[in-house]
């Protein structure tokens, strides 16, 4: 198999992936779709990552959500008449969970997620809740939160997680394949927001909030333990952070460098990029593609090796239906989710402790 | 047999299935230069162009136009609409009651749609404004294209995907419809999901004229998996013309083993993009030597 990369070309080898097993364990999933028929599912607000988890789901298990909760009228009537009489769309969420509800998902803006979960949490028959990034606009919030899950599968859209490469370099970086860790740079930049917006001020946080919890969850999840040494934020089109920088310490000792931006015209669609340097190599990991560098070994692994016939359905990146798969699987076999609200708290934490000191400049 | 071989644009709009970093160098490349891979992708073979409705090909075509050997008007031409990007960017600054407002505003001033306006009036159906703003899209592409070479219209999937899912086939011919009426072009479908869309085709006796979607022997993009998209292909092969996109799985498969493959499947179309000239000159000529016989 041959990938171009840059001007020369890298001869790499499927078969020196990970067992599928460890790397996609969702595919257990795949034939066992029958037993999820006639899921009740809700979805709280319709817009954008409602309609893509909608989208994922009904075409998963060839069933529409049974309801679908959207404050703004416009989208009420817009997706009703659209749609025609397969879905029921309610204004409020009490009058959908009148039916029932075994599975919800929750991607309302931001501000709202802490007291639909309330709610949600506080009802006994509710076997699973989704909830789009950031969980809960403060920390604080996602602690009470998380104490109130009991044995429901609760589960946060951190879907950078559930993306091939990147659960990659996880299990080589647990391998030791590059070493000791030294240091490790990394971005996640899109050009989202380049046209001033007043979307934000509701919130009041911006770009490491909404875009970066990813980054910093990863992080998280990869290295352990971190704390902020230093932080700055610039505002360009909304009142709050467009762009931040990061600097964090891991106990082991390396340090982090992090950027995060959603004002880069460059980037097309989002990107994150890690790239760690150890005592025996080096190893850099996108959504797209893992390359790892030492004196012994030079591979690079690329999307079409990681997503051959699978997921079973796409929409948008294969992450967003792996991480479904993932939450489906949660329910049939019970579990804790891989971004259950518990996980994502080290996220948070981050997020949290780099908004208190950081400084504005520009 | 192959009947058309399509220069896709996904390089010169920033899209790369293999690596966002290679998208982003392609992009700095130019209009001038993405003009040249278009002629010289045409001199080696190519028969048609495939494009979403972004500014930079709007300008790619603008600069065709200028070819003093017509090789705009010898082209075939099947966009894509929406381009989906452009609609989610500007859903994450207004959100999305937001871009629906803006959409239905758009569609009000239009009164040359007047008779389409009442009859979404009083149908209650937005699939019409829709519609008028998937047409507004396209009207300065169609303006720049000879009308006769404009084989046919095909929805993104990001439309497709959802108008699948949600089981709404009504969408699907409000959308035919309209553009049918509005330009004189057939429409068709670009899905991901292929087994899912000859389901909803059989279960709603649904013909589609055109369907663009990955093929490659890798089962790169082909869902639920390779066999059953491959199942879906053979059989809706039967009915619509099919164009078959991603052949060398963003990059990861040779020409020799894309063709090989796609030639078992005796698709209509076959489309290949590329944003360097020489590259684009040696794979439409290796195409159309495949599919002549002539290798």
């Amino acid at each position: 198999m041959l990938i171009e990369d840059g001007s020369h070309a890298t001869m790499v080898s499927v078969n020196m992936l990970p067992d599928l097993g460890e790397l996609y364990p969702e595919g257990g999933l795949v034939g066992r779709l029958d037993e999820l028929r006639g899921l009740k599912v809700v979805i709280i607000g319709f817009g954008k990552m409602g309609l893509l988890h909608s989208t994922i789901l009904s075409l998963l298990l060839q069933n529409p959500p049974r309801a679908i909760v959207d404050k703004s009228l416009t989208v009420r009537l817009g997706f009703s008449r659209l749609f025609g009489k397969k879905a029921v769309f309610h204004k409020n969420l009490e009058d959908a969970l009148r039916d029932g509800a075994d599975l919800i998902y929750v991607t309302t803006p931001t501000p709202s997620h802490y007291p639909i979960l309330r709610t949600i949490l506080s009802r006994e028959d509710i076997r699973g809740v989704f909830v789009e990034k950031p969980p809960t606009a403060t920390h604080i919030q996602l602690k009470e939160l998380a104490g109130a899950v009991g044995r429901r599968a609760v589960m946060v859209g951190l879907q950078k997680r559930y993306s091939l490469p990147f659960r990659h370099g996880k299990i080589l970086l647990e391998e030791g394949a590059v070493g000791e860790i030294e240091g490790v740079e990394c971005y996640i930049k899109s050009g989202d927001i380049l046209e001033k917006t007043s979307r934000f001020d509701a919130v009041g946080r911006g770009v490491l909030l909404d875009l970066g919890i990813h980054l910093v969850d990863m992080l998280s999840w990869l290295f352990g333990d971190l704390r902020v040494e230093e932080a700055a934020f610039k505002s360009i089109y909304t009142n709050v952070d467009d762009h931040f920088w990061l600097r964090l310490s891991s106990r082991d000792g390396f340090e982090i460098r992090a950027e995060v931006t959603w004002s880069d015209p460059a980037f097309r669609v989002p990107e994150t990029l890690i790239r760690i340097r150890g005592s025996r190599g080096s190893l850099e990991v996108t959504e797209d593609y893992l390359k790892i560098t030492s004196p012994q070994l030079n591979k690079a692994f690329y999307r079409p090796h990681y997503y051959q016939g699978l997921p079973p359905v796409l929409v948008a990146d294969p992450e967003f239906t792996i991480e479904n798969m993932h939450l489906l699987l949660r329910l049939l076999d019970g579990g804790e989710p891989a971004t259950s609200l518990r996980r994502s708290e080290p996220g948070m934490r981050i997020v949290e402790e780099a908004y208190s000191k950081a400084e504005k400049i520009g | 047999m192959v009947e058309e071989l399509l220069l896709g644009d996904n390089p010169f709009i920033g899209v790369s299935h293999l690596a966002q970093a290679k998208a982003r160098e392609s992009v700095g490349m130019g209009v001038d230069s993405f003009v040249k891979v278009v002629t010289t992708a045409w001199e080696s073979g190519a028969t048609g162009f495939t494009f979403s409705t972004h500014p930079t090909n709007l300008e790619i075509l603008r600069g065709l136009a200028g070819d003093d050997r017509g090789v705009l008007t010898r082209l075939n031409y099947y966009p894509l609409v929406p381009y989906g990007m452009g609609y989610v960017r500007a859903s994450n600054v207004t959100g999305l009651p937001g871009l629906g407002k803006m959409i239905l505003k758009r569609s009000l001033t239009k009164m040359s749609s007047l008779g389409w306006l009442v009859k979404a009036a009083i149908g209650l159906n937005p699939s019409i404004l829709l519609a008028m703003q998937l047409a507004e899209d396209l009207a300065p592409f169609m303006e720049v294209l000879p009308r006769q070479r404009v084989r046919a219209v095909l929805l993104h999937e990001v439309l497709t995907e959802v108008l699948v899912a949600h089981d709404a086939p009504q969408i699907y011919e409000t959308l035919r419809d309209y553009l049918r009426s509005s330009y004189g072009v057939e429409v068709g479908l670009e899905t991901r999901n292929i087994h899912h869309l000859k389901l909803f085709m059989e279960k709603h006796g649904l013909r589609i004229p055109y369907i663009m979607t990955p093929m490659n022997p890798l089962g790169y993009q082909m869902t639920p998996d390779r066999e059953r998209a491959e199942k879906a292909i053979r059989l809706l092969g039967g009915q619509s013309r099919i164009i078959a996109i991603n052949i060398l799985a963003s990059g990861a498969l040779s020409l020799e083993e894309a063709i090989k493959y796609i030639l078992k499947f005796d698709p209509y179309g076959v489309a290949v993009g590329t944003s360097k000239a020489w590259r684009a000159r040696e794979n439409f000529k290796r195409l159309r030597d495949a599919v002549t016989g002539r290798s």
